[in-house]
């Protein structure tokens, strides 16, 4: 028998591959293939490949997600090579942001987890700020825009509050970390974005609501269905609806 | 008597124009009467699930037709929805296609799918449960993923049975099953054949399911139909079978072993009581008969 | 076609032991080759040099035997994606090209074609071609095992600085082997969930959570199937007594010949050649000689 130790690390490996294949797979059909839906936004499409990065942290830990956010990441720059999208043909762009996926997906997973209601709360408070901040620093941009994003992010933030109140603590805790792994990833992105010199902010903050509000909703359903089934968890609804 | 499956010269090519070529139907014939089981044998890579999947339209014939009940599949305007519903596909371990948190809700997807509103959804899940011997209350609530293997397969073909197909194709069914839960099953599909007379087609390697179930067999070898009959006259062509790759039921190998060493028995028996009554009634001590060319095989030790 | 087998155009991952010249070469050599091209293909920025990217993998193309028709089959899934890729870029580019100024060649409201956005079209095109003949040239001539010793090869010397190499390198290996493994599950889960009267057609996209949920019957077997896999592999591989890279001797060792130094050589001459030299000159020149003669022939019509 072998020490419990290298069993965890094959099984981290064989898991990172696996979901690896996922990635590769979903990426490899593209539109056509269920990783990506179409949405009512000009961004068209939301993208479900970082879903596995996320599953991945949650089930695996932290370096499963960081392992398959490099995947993601190479998988998405040499697409971008191969359809020549000159924008995430820059690894900064590209690959860069898809290493964090993994980390705060599982940390906002774990730590909520361990903390539960405390830091749900800090959590809520902090996502306000941050809100608030944005919003502030876009009325100079566009006063409208401000209070559409004003009105839109509480909403948000209201109804995802309310939804996850209703849902277990398992449930919240991977509701949680689809929402923190994919706003990671479409953030940290268009941070580079702009800071490559690629986008304008402008054009980055509609980017990041038109992609980041339906690839949270679609990520969390995932996410939720596939843990859910994986490890037993049920949720509010106890038994079927026949 | 109608027939509810006609296919006629059926061929198909997977990837054509590519180094993975691979033809896998060249030319087979089959036709299913109504109320009947129809078993499909043949060596694998023989094309047999290949060939099933014309029956609901998952494939389009590339040449040849195939009719089922009294509409071609290649038809552009066949509603697929409608062809899916009276043709109930089991596919190899059905088990891998679950997917809903409760057992209910699986079950319920085909027939929701179908537009069926919840009275009508919950009447055709309680029937299908019923069908397959899961109780309808004791388990509609279960989480799916929490159940033995044996159970999910229930699960996955009470699925396929809400949707109240006419024709039933099960692929490889008993394949993964423990030879209890086989033989239970396969009772099962006898009951639910006699109880509602479903046409049934059976893709299996299993040849005791296949004398035991079977009222017609063709065998499939090389992606051609190569021979039709009842099963006494396939599995009476022991050289036929084993130079496709197959075998014939294990009762019948015994009754080739006792007419090689010079005992008038039939050939033709399906079952161990069909052998039990031959036994006690026909053998002729007197008269050896001429060597059979069919060696039973060695069991493997 | 059968509707349900997008899958089987799947050319990644798939191996064709033809064993010609481009097989034997040193798959470090390979992949080192294989990084250089792809950087050169991705930052091509002329039709010149592109053209000369595109000859030179039809060479080794042909040195492999590999057939090139079913390279391209590789694209056809991608062909929505690159259609509507296509048209943005025509639509939307505006970006300048060097020095040179773009014309109008069709306007309407602030959309219109120009001459930078039908080049920058028609060097996605090239670029296109050119990843695609890449990638099949690497997958179709060097097995799965080959690429995860070469890959772990090349990163053994970040070893020293406790760098999992050896894992990672396991992990991408696992990744490629199962992605065409998943893509017949996948085909089979919607062959079955078809069967049971599923729709994955076009629905409006206004209803995205709608379409989510339909799309859990195949992602949830999808991922389950997966994890299964995982759980069983991670049995088999400590049944086999693995313990992780460390101290783990390799059964095939890599021996690079000289023909390899050689090869890595020449392909190392052949960029650098065409990073110093301005190309964008000859295509200024080809353009140029271009609109010369379609202006020549207009005006010949003309008259």
């Amino acid at each position: 028998m072998q020490s419990g130790e290298t069993r965890t690390v094959v099984r981290k490996i064989v898991v990172a591959g696996v979901l690896g294949a996922i990635i590769t797979l979903l990426g490899y059909l593209g539109p056509a293939g269920p990783g990506f839906i179409p949405v009512p936004t000009p961004a068209q499409h939301a993208t479900t490949l970082h879903v596995p990065v996320i599953i991945g942290a949650v089930l695996e830990g932290p370096i499963v997600g960081l392992v398959l956010g490099l995947i993601f990441g190479i998988f998405s720059w040499f697409q971008a090579g191969v359809l020549g999208v000159v924008m995430f043909q820059d690894p900064l762009v590209a690959i860069l942001p898809r290493l964090f996926i993994g980390i705060t997906a599982w940390a906002a997973y774990a730590g909520f987890r361990r903390t539960g209601k405390y830091a749900a709360m800090i959590l809520a408070g902090c996502l306000a700020v941050i809100c608030g901040a944005f919003v502030y620093w876009v009325i100079p941009v566009n006063l409208l825009l401000a209070a559409v994003l004003a009105v839109v992010l509480l909403a948000l933030i209201a109804g995802f509050v309310l939804l996850a109140l209703r849902e277990n603590r398992e449930v919240q805790a991977l509701i949680l970390s689809g929402a923190v792994g994919t706003l990671t990833n479409t953030i940290l992105v268009l941070t580079m974005l702009v800071l490559r010199g690629y986008l304008p902010p402008e054009a980055a903050l509609v980017a990041g609501l038109t992609n980041g509000i339906p690839e949270v909703i679609v990520a969390c359903i995932i996410v939720v269905a596939v843990v859910g089934a994986w490890k037993g968890i049920e949720g509010r609804r106890k038994g079927s609806t026949v | 008597m109608s027939s509810v499956i006609q296919v006629e010269d059926l061929h198909h090519t997977y990837l054509p124009g590519t180094p993975f070529e691979a033809v896998s139907l060249r030319g087979v014939n089959m036709r299913v009467d109504e109320g009947e089981i129809v078993a499909i044998i043949g060596p694998t890579g023989s094309g047999k699930s290949t060939m099933i999947q014309h029956l609901n339209a998952l494939i389009r014939p590339q040449k040849g037709r195939v009719i089922v009940l009294g509409r071609d599949v290649s038809e552009e305007s066949l509603d697929l929805k409608w062809l899916r519903s009276r043709v109930g596909m089991v596919f190899q371990s059905p088990e891998q296609q679950l997917f809903e948190q409760y057992v209910g809700d699986d079950i319920a997807f085909g027939p929701r799918n179908l537009g069926l509103d919840r009275s009508q959804v919950r009447q055709r899940v309680r029937q299908a449960m019923e069908t397959v011997g899961l109780d309808f209350e004791g388990f509609k609530d279960r989480l799916t993923f929490s159940l033995s293997g044996g159970e999910m397969r229930k699960v996955a073909i009470a699925g396929v049975l809400a949707l109240q197909p006419q024709i039933l194709v099960f692929d490889e069914p008993t394949s993964g099953l423990d030879p209890e839960t086989a033989r239970e099953f396969l009772a099962r599909i006898r009951e639910w054949h006699s109880r509602q007379r479903l046409s049934i087609i059976l893709v299996s390697h299993d040849m005791e399911a296949v004398a035991l179930l079977a009222d017609r067999i063709y065998v499939i070898a090389e992606g051609r139909s190569v021979r039709e009959g009842t099963p006494r006259e396939i599995f009476s062509q022991c050289d036929l079978l084993r130079g496709c790759g197959l075998d014939i039921p294990q009762i019948a190998q015994v009754m080739y072993g006792l007419r090689n060493r010079g005992w008038t028995v039939r050939l033709d028996v399906l079952s161990v009581f069909e052998a039990e009554e031959e036994l006690g009634r026909r053998i002729d001590f007197a008269r050896p008969l001429a060597e059979q060319s069919c060696e039973p095989v060695q069991p493997v030790r | 076609m059968s509707q349900y087998s997008p899958f089987g155009s799947i050319t990644i991952g798939q191996y064709l032991p033809y064993g010609s010249l481009v097989h034997q070469l040193d798959p470090r050599a390979k992949i080192a080759i294989f990084t250089m091209l792809v950087a050169m293909v991705a930052f091509a920025d002329s039709y010149a040099a592109s053209a000369l990217l595109l000859a030179a993998l039809l060479v080794a193309v042909h040195l492999s035997r590999t057939p090139l028709r079913f390279t391209l089959q590789g694209l056809r899934p991608a062909l929505p994606w690159i259609a509507i890729f296509a048209t943005l870029q025509l639509l939307f580019y505006r970006g300048q090209y060097g020095s040179g100024t773009c014309q109008d060649l069709w306007r309407l409201g602030s959309f219109a074609i120009t001459t930078c956005g039908l080049r920058q079209v028609g060097l996605m095109a090239l670029r296109l071609l050119g990843f695609m003949l890449l990638t099949s040239l690497l997958t179709l001539t060097t097995s799965t095992t080959e690429l995860t010793h070469g890959l772990e090869s090349l990163l053994s010397p970040l070893k020293k600085l406790r760098f999992p190499a050896h894992e990672l390198a396991l992990v991408f290996a696992i990744a490629l082997r199962f992605a065409p493994t998943l893509g017949g599950e996948l085909e089979r889960i919607m062959k079955a969930q078809a069967s049971r009267g599923a729709d994955f057609g076009e629905q409006g996209r206004m209803r995205f959570v709608q379409r989510t949920k339909n799309l859990l019957p195949l992602l949830v077997p999808l991922f389950l199937s997966a994890l299964r896999r995982a759980e069983d592999l991670t049995l088999a591989m400590e049944a086999r007594g693995y313990t992780g890279g460390k101290g783990r001797t390799s059964f095939i060792e890599f021996k690079a010949l000289p023909r390899d130094f050689l090869v890595l050589a020449l392909v190392t001459l052949f960029c650098l050649a065409i990073v110093l030299s301005d190309l964008r000159a000859i295509d200024g020149f080809i353009v140029d000689a271009v609109a010369n003669g379609a202006k020549g022939i207009l005006s010949l019509v003309a008259h």
